[in-house]
């Protein structure tokens, strides 16, 4: 499953990144599937759900840390194209689901789960990296 | 901002991975550096000068007249 080569690429940094970013984002995934396990199946009660429903969130933030650490150690270059990239997300993402907002109370557009926007953000930071990154070759 | 970076890299016979190590940069920065489709920043292009050499005026020019 890890390529020992292009781990042997990776820079000390990004190595760290790897080694603290996957175990959160596989305690991350453990934890919702957890979840809702013991919601469907124990009903928990409703003092218990608010705590409950924030367990996921205990190792997410251990991952933003990891991503934090990354970003500082990273070079000038790298971090302004990370940092560009970012913007992009938070701009689009963030008009985006101010526009689907104003849809979705004045044009009764179907309502969309809040729980969306995070990955959005990602999905779109993600994107933007590829294309900012590519100014720069 | 042009640049010699390529030729002085080239004169020692490095990588730019190999300079991107020595300057403590990724491999991706030096080659932007040297494409020009980056400018480093001036801790950056002191470091570039201290491992060459060279001045910084030496290595970058940014091609603006010369003042009256």
């Amino acid at each position: 499953m890890i390529d020992k080569d292009r781990c042997a690429d990776m820079s000390p940094a990004a190595r760290r990144y790897a080694r603290t970013f996957l175990p959160a984002m596989l305690a991350y995934a453990l934890a919702v599937v957890a979840l809702s396990h013991v919601v469907r199946q124990l009903h928990p009660p409703a003092w218990a759900s608010i705590p409950l429903a924030l367990v996921p969130m205990a190792p997410l933030l251990l991952a933003l840390r990891a991503y934090l650490v990354f970003f500082r150690a990273m070079d000038e270059l790298q971090r302004r194209i990370q940092s560009e990239a970012m913007l992009i997300a938070m701009g689009l993402v963030g008009f985006g689901s101010l526009a689907y907002g104003f849809l979705e109370g004045f044009a009764d557009f179907p309502r969309l789960q809040v729980i969306f926007v995070f990955p959005a953000m990602i999905l779109v930071w993600g994107l933007a990296t590829g294309i900012v990154a590519r100014r720069y070759r | 901002m042009k640049n010699v970076l390529r030729a002085l890299r080239a004169e020692r016979n490095w990588s730019q991975a190999e300079l991107a190590e020595r300057l403590g940069v990724s491999r991706q920065s030096v080659n932007a550096i040297e494409t020009g489709k980056y400018d480093p920043s001036l801790p950056l292009a002191f470091r570039i000068a201290r491992l060459f050499g060279r001045r910084i005026e030496e290595i970058f020019d940014d091609e603006a007249p010369a003042p009256d």
